[in-house]
């Protein structure tokens, strides 16, 4: 063994070859399964739902989840239901992670995402896609 | 609101204490790859890594709203990720000692002869020093930040570090990665 005190950091580092072929040995990729993905965003959500349900439900007023719901679960077009992000066919807490997903990385954006019919798919819509999948529960 | 993205983990930690989910999501998105690596090099499993890190990233969401980050958080999730590996291999195999989990599961696929041969030397390490040697290098963690993971002092991360060095500079199979330094 080595007296700590003894040990030099230029002792401490390593070749560029050997921490490329180290990172080449035990650094594979390994996808996260969908499944696994959706099953933690259920869990986020139903855990934030739970803690956060009573602001959620006084920012959005009851007639105001009401009309978001009916707005969301309405047919819009044979492309799928308003807020359907995922086209999944369900409206969820799912198509608010999408959707959030989808604005931060400044992907394209369907006009049928506009949820509140401002005619900008942005923070707002997301937000009201989450505050109705909460109040649809 | 600025992008959750583009935002640090401490901030996203702070947006997530505050019950946005979307900071949590962002938290997920940004090291799950990070946590499947590592659950796969302790199981060799993927199916179990999958499981792994599903349990880990459900347990960090129990600590909200009052998680407090005091280092990065991969120093947070490591000791949680090993742990539930481990119990699960304990609970699956009826392996007693973590030293053989740790020296012989997770080894990977091999491509070459001269990545055999170093797999092979990192293989025969004491898993003390094997575990150190890729935090610090296949992971890219600071010494303080293995420390706090390992729940150690940073002169004993110096230490096997030193140690899993020097072995590879005196096996003649790894010899040629240092001998290109002079």
């Amino acid at each position: 063994m080595t007296d700590n005190d003894s040990i030099r950091d230029t002792d401490l580092t390593a070749p560029a070859a050997l921490v490329r072929d180290l990172r080449s040995l035990y650094h594979a990729p390994l996808a996260v399964t969908p499944e696994v993905d959706q099953r933690v965003r259920q869990a986020t959500w139903r855990h934030f739902a739970r803690r956060g349900r009573m602001r959620a439900l006084r920012w959005l007023t009851p007639l105001a989840a009401a009309a978001a719901a009916v707005l969301i679960l309405l047919p819009h077009s044979r492309q799928g239901a308003v807020g359907d992000v995922d086209g999944s066919g369900a409206v969820d807490i799912l198509d608010a992670f999408a959707l959030a997903r989808r604005v931060e990385a400044s992907e394209s954006l369907k006009a049928r995402w506009d949820v509140n019919g401002d005619a900008e798919v942005d923070q707002s819509d997301i937000d009201l896609i989450a505050a109705a999948a909460v109040a649809l529960q | 609101m600025a992008k959750p993205n583009g935002r640090s983990d401490e901030e996203l930690v702070e947006a997530s204490n505050r019950g946005d989910p979307r900071a949590f999501d962002a938290l997920y998105q940004r090291h799950k790859a990070w946590a499947a690596q590592l659950a796969f090099r302790f199981t060799g499993n993927q199916d179990e890594a999958m499981d792994i890190v599903q349990d880990a990233f459900i347990y960090l969401l129990g600590r909200f709203p009052r998680f407090r980050l005091s280092s990065a958080l991969t120093t947070f999730l490591y000791p949680v990720i090993k742990n539930i590996a481990l119990s699960r291999l304990r609970k699956s195999r009826r392996i007693v000692l973590d030293e053989e989990i740790v020296l012989h599961a997770g080894d990977p696929p091999l491509e070459s002869g001269e990545e055999r041969s170093l797999a092979d030397v990192v293989a025969t390490l004491p898993s003390i020093h094997r575990e150190v040697l890729l935090m610090r290098f296949v992971d890219d963690m600071k010494l303080e930040d293995i420390a706090a993971a390992l729940a150690v002092p940073v002169g004993t991360v110096k230490s096997r570090l030193h140690n899993a060095l020097k072995a590879l500079r005196e096996d003649e199979r790894t010899l040629r990665y240092f001998e290109e330094l002079q």
